[in-house]
Parts: structure tokens; sequence; C-alpha cells
């Protein structure tokens, strides 16, 4: 035994051994953990927050939440309230199951985003919606989309699923108005399969199957969203899927061009030849969002690649976001994420797809390109190339990621730097902007996140704050560029934006 | 316990009442050692028992029911602190530089606000404190490795299973965090 390791068996011991009883057992929660979680739902099971990005870049908080610490959250509540009024006064439009929905835009979105900046002023996010307890009991869940003005912190609409679906994750196309949302439905209403020594037994688990909607706005008129299902021919998935042993058909990632006209999806592929070494098989497929027809259609069968993150304890059963894909170079090629670990060293990739370059062979490695690869640090001190950090939000010209890096030495000032780097040799990182955090701001931890970045990664929309951070001093949201931050008053419905997925 | 033995839905509440009597009280040492905050420690051993409930009548059977919530344990103290910091923004901790860099201007027994919450009721010596600052400000992977490893004497396959990443995974980030903490203290002596 090292010197080390005993040092550490000393030290947690005599750590723990300063608790000496706990708590009696509360098997009923109190009403306002209830209100909390509206907050920070709980995920179906193992549901990892994992980072949407380019136009819908999730903040790093943004996992799936399975616990409620109510310290952390004791402030959200009326804030929870607020949103709720908010939400009463504007329209609430219960989405119909519509197979084909109504009329689809037939031509690209080509308005121009008018947010501080040139950044987008319009978002979609996800919602958790408060249940009965007998509902969250049964493993049903429930996301609504808000759609809302972050210029004015307005709220334009609210739609909540159809019967035995939740609303999963939101992606944008870079007009400002058009978004489409994720949607997945339960064959049996829950999305947490019945477990037997930690695996999904047969008859407890359901068949999930995904769906596409299309939400335009239309800010200043009658009607200021709709929404309406995609003609994409849905596709299922057995709800047992994990990271370890994902399900083909398992949905990973989704992504709006930025005309607005072609939805890439990445999933495990439903192949014979991929039934063996699922974890291998990787799929990216494009579908026109006006007709809904499949255009292009990629595969790979390789061990040494995967679109989700390795931490990630399970392949979310309902994934989260777009983890993987992100449009480039005006909607001419995909970027594709892909991270692989071996004993402990992560691999990083960032591979170029070329959508519009007519070579369509169905290979996704022989029609892809490296744009970048490397290992992954460990230790949050290298910038943005960060085990966690991977897939990374990458920048829709696709020559940069940007993320949040920080310095809190608690006895001094600290800041929270948010960053672009290059993925091309040759080029400086950027620091797009540093936020001071002194040091009696320090306590409590820091939430902190890039939600939106521009092309070229100069330009992203942010938030950071916290617990121990004052609202009037500590807890910003908005845009920065070039060194200045520019707030933006979404405050009052923060917390309940942003704790799951938001796209601008 | 076997679970599996009293699931019915009447005896749900005593057979998870039963569990918590028996196994809160480690599971809340664990909790600590990981967040070193009380407070949120027993929140997510009370939510881990709360899922288990809530699950009662969905779970067929579970038949290592320590392993079962020490896994929610973990994944709830994981959560609790990318939800007080999405990315490991603890008091003390940095990244914009090298870590190690950090470790080293870090002052060792200097305890911040969240290593005093926990660890201010017991008596450290200095190199222990120095260890337990040292243990705050690893990365979240790194932290739980070296805690199921050396404080539960988990093996590594069991921290694997527990973490939900591979055994190489497991010996990579342990080694890791050891290296960090020998600087620590190197540099703290």
């Amino acid at each position: 035994m090292s010197r080390e390791e005993d040092l550490i068996r000393s030290t947690t011991r005599a750590i723990a051994s300063a608790v000496r009883e706990v708590p009696p057992l509360r098997l009923e929660p109190a009403a306002e953990e209830l209100e909390t979680k509206a907050v920070a739902p709980r995920r179906p099971h193992g549901a990892r927050p994992h980072r949407a990005r380019p136009r819908s870049a999730r903040p790093r908080s943004a996992r799936p939440y399975s616990g409620t610490p109510r310290r952390w959250w004791s402030w959200s509540a009326p804030l929870t309230a607020a949103a709720v009024v908010i939400a009463l006064a504007v329209s609430l439009v219960l989405v119909k199951d519509m197979p084909n929905g109504g009329a689809l835009r037939k031509t690209p979105a080509t308005a121009t985003p008018s947010g501080p900046a040139g950044t987008p002023r319009y978002y979609a996010a996800l919602k958790a919606t408060l249940l009965s307890n007998h509902d969250e009991l049964k493993g049903i869940i429930r996301y609504d989309v808000v759609v809302g003005d972050a210029v004015t912190a307005k709220t334009l609409a609210t739609f909540t699923p159809p019967a035995r679906t939740t609303f999963q994750s939101v992606t944008a196309a870079a007009d400002d108005l058009t978004f489409v949302v994720f949607a997945v439905t339960s064959s049996t209403g829950s999305f947490q399969p019945r477990m037997k020594k930690g695996v999904p037994v047969a008859n407890g688990v359901a068949t999930l199957t995904a769906s596409w909607y299309l939400l335009r706005l239309a800010p200043g008129t009658a009607h200021p969203a709709s929404l309406s299902r995609l003609p994409i021919k849905p596709w299922s998935w057995s709800d047992a899927s994990s990271y370890a042993n994902p399900a083909p058909g398992q949905i990973i990632a989704t992504a709006l061009s930025g005309s607005g006209q072609e939805l890439a999806v990445a999933d495990i592929p439903d192949i014979p030849a991929a039934k063996k070494q699922t974890p291998d098989w990787h799929e990216v497929k494009v579908f026109s969002v006006a007709s809904g027809a499949l255009l292009h259609d990629w595969i790979e069968d390789n061990p040494a690649t995967r679109l989700a993150n390795v931490l990630g304890d399970t392949l979310a059963t309902v994934p989260l976001g777009t983890p993987a894909l992100t449009w480039i170079d005006n909607d001419r090629a995909l970027a594709v994420a892909m991270s692989y670990d071996k004993s402990g060293t992560v691999t990083g990739t960032v591979r170029r797809l070329d959508v519009a370059a007519g070579r369509d062979s169905g290979n996704l490695m022989t029609d892809s390109t490296v744009i970048w690869s490397g290992t992954l640090a460990w230790n949050q001190s290298k910038g943005c190339f960060q085990v966690e950090d991977w897939p990374p939000l990458v920048g829709a010209d696709g020559t940069t990621i940007s993320c949040i890096t920080w310095v809190m030495p608690s006895a001094s000032p600290g800041h929270v730097d948010f960053d672009t780097y290059p993925l091309v040799a040759g080029r400086q990182p950027t620091l797009v902007y540093r936020g001071t955090i002194l040091p009696e701001n320090q306590t409590g931890g820091l939430d902190a996140g890039v939600l939106w970045a521009s092309p070229s990664g100069d330009t992203l929309i942010v938030d950071w704050g916290g617990p121990g951070l004052k609202a009037a001093n500590g807890s910003h949201f908005g845009v920065v560029s070039h060194g200045k931050f520019t707030p933006l008053p979404l405050q009052a419905n923060r917390a309940a934006l942003l704790g799951a997925d938001i796209a601008f | 316990m076997d679970i599996a033995e009293t699931r019915m839905s009447p005896g749900a509440a005593a057979s998870v009442t039963a569990l918590y009597e028996e196994h809160s009280l480690g599971l809340v040492r664990l909790a600590v050692v990981m967040t070193g905050d009380r407070a949120v420690a027993e929140d997510i051993v009370q939510d881990a028992f709360l899922g288990l409930y809530r699950r009662w009548d969905q779970v067929s059977e579970i038949t290592a029911p320590l392993a079962y919530l020490r896994v929610s344990v973990v994944n709830g103290c994981r959560t609790a602190m990318r939800r007080r910091s999405r990315t490991g923004l603890w008091p003390g901790a940095g990244a914009s530089g090298d870590l190690d860099e950090e470790i080293a201007a870090a002052r060792p027994g200097a305890s911040t606000g969240l290593v005093e919450s926990a660890e201010a009721s017991v008596l450290l010596s200095e190199e222990q404190r120095a260890v337990a600052t040292a243990l705050r400000r690893l990365p979240p992977r790194q932290r739980e490795a070296v805690v199921l490893r050396y404080y539960l004497d988990l093996s590594v396959e069991e921290t694997a299973r527990t973490m939900g990443v591979s055994p190489g995974t497991v010996k990579s980030a342990t080694h890791r965090a050891l290296a960090a903490i020998g600087r620590t203290l190197k540099e703290g002596s």
C-alpha cells in the first residue's frame, strides 16, 4: 500500500466517522419537493443529460437529474411558480397526434436573427411538467416545449406532447424562427423499464417510437407558434438500451440544418448485421423536412468509435439533445463527434461528413474525413479538449469548439472563461469573455454553460450563476462577444428552462 | 435481505425502511466523503431510498440491494455535484490553467466552505486535511474512483460496476488521482 493510499483511507474514514446518525426516512415527498421536481426532474433510467450542442447547445448541467438536493434548489420554487404564471398567460397548446401534421415549410429559412450582436432572439426549451405521484411511480414523465423571447423574457407558447409521449430534445435552424422537436412515445406510457439485478426484464420493457415536430414561430401574430408533425417514417427501439448494449434503432442525436430544410439523425442502425457487436455500429441519416424522405444514409461498423460520451453510464434510453451532430459549412457537411475509451485513454475525433459532395457510398467512415483527432484530457487543464466536454460544441463553420474554463481559488477573485478553441492547426484559442467571481461568491459552487455559439465561435450565449452567487451580481444569462457581456432578461425562467434542453 | 421476498406493495414501506435502517448510515457516510456536504449527502441518500420505494412494484428482484443503492448514491453524488458545478467549479479548484499548478498553488489545509462543512467536525492532521482538500479538487471521476477503491475497499471490478465505466478507466482514474494527491502532499511538505 502506498503512502497516498494509506492517507486516503485514514482521511476518508475520519471524515465519515463524523456522521453517527441519520435522519429518519421520509417516503412521502414534501410539497416543496414536488415543486422542485418541475425544475429538476427525473429522467428515464440512466438518461444522462448530455450536451446538446451547436445551435442547441445544452448547458453542461443539463443532465438527467436523479436526485433533489433541496438546498441547492431551495430558491427554485418561487421561480417555478413565476414560470407557471407566465405560462398560463400565454397559449397552452395540446399537441394532437397528427400523423402528417400541417403544411410544412417549402422554402429555406432565411430570416435574420434579431438578438443582441446578431444572436438568436427566440428559443425553444424543454420544461418538465409536474405529474402526479402516481404517474411518477409508474415511470411516466412529460416534458413540454416552451417557446420564448430571450430579449423580452416573454413566453410565446407552451406545447404539451400527445399521450404516452414526452418531448425529448430541441434543435434550431439559423433563421431564429424554425425548430425541430424530437419526441418519444412509449408503448406502455412508462419510460422506466422493470429491472432485475440491474438488467431490464423482457416483459417490463416498453417499445419506444421516435417522432419529430416542426416548430415554426411567427412573433407578433395571433398565432406566434405552431407545431406540426414531420412526415418522417417513425421507427422504434427497445427501452432496454444502454451505453454498453444499445438497442438497434436507438436514436443518439438530432440536428436541424441551418436552412431548416434537412434533419440529420444519428442512431444505432436496425439492420441484421448490427445485432452482434451493436455498440460498434452507428448510422447517420438525413431527411427532408418538407417531405420526410430519406435523402442520405451512412452506416459504419467500427469498434473504435462511439457517438456517445465515454463517461455515459448508460446510453440514454430516451436521448437528450443533439450531442454528436452539427451542421457546418453552410449545410454542406455534418460534423460528427466521436470518442473512444481504451483503458482510460480517451480519443476524441471530429469528422466532416460531406452531405453535398455527392460522395455517398453509404459508409460513414470512408465518406468522411477527420477534422480533428487527439487524446482528450481528464484533468480539465487543456481547454475544451476534455473527456467530460465531449462531444463538443462545434461552431457552424466547423473550425472551432467552445466551452468554459474556470479558476476558483476561494481566497482571491476567480473567474469563469468562455473560450473558443480552433479545430485547425495554427490558430490560437480565443477568450470570448471572462467573468470575475469574487471570493465571497465562490461558496456553493457555480453553474455555468455555453448555450449557443456563432459559426466562428466569437459570440456565445452563456449563463453562469449558482446559489452562492446573488442574482444582482452573480447570476448571469446573456450574450458574450469580444470581451463584452450583454445581459438578457431570462432570469425568471432560468432555472426551469436551462434544466433540460434549450435551442436558440 | 432479499427485497424480492417483501416486494408486495403493502409491505414496501416497511421493507424499504428496514433497508434504510440497515444501510443508510454507511451510505450517508459515503456521500459525505464524496460531496463534502452532509446535508446534501443526506438528501442524496433519502432520494436513493425514495427512488427504490417508488419503483418497488416495478422491481421484480434485487438480490444485492446494497450494491443497487450504492450505485444510486454514487449517481446522486455525481449529479448533485454537477448541479452545483457543471464543470466541477468547486471553490478552491481551477481549470483554466494546469490543474497540477492549481493544486500546487493551493494551500494545503486552507479549508473552503465546502471542505469545512464536512471536515470541520472531525480532527484531522495537517496531512489528512491536505488530502481532504486534494480530494475535493479532483475531477469527479477520479474522486469517485479513489473513494470507492480506498474508502470502501471495493475491487477494481466492483468500482467499475458502481461507476458504470470500464476497469481500465478505473485504473487510469485512480492512478491519476494518486499522482495528483501525491504532488499536493509533496508541495505542502
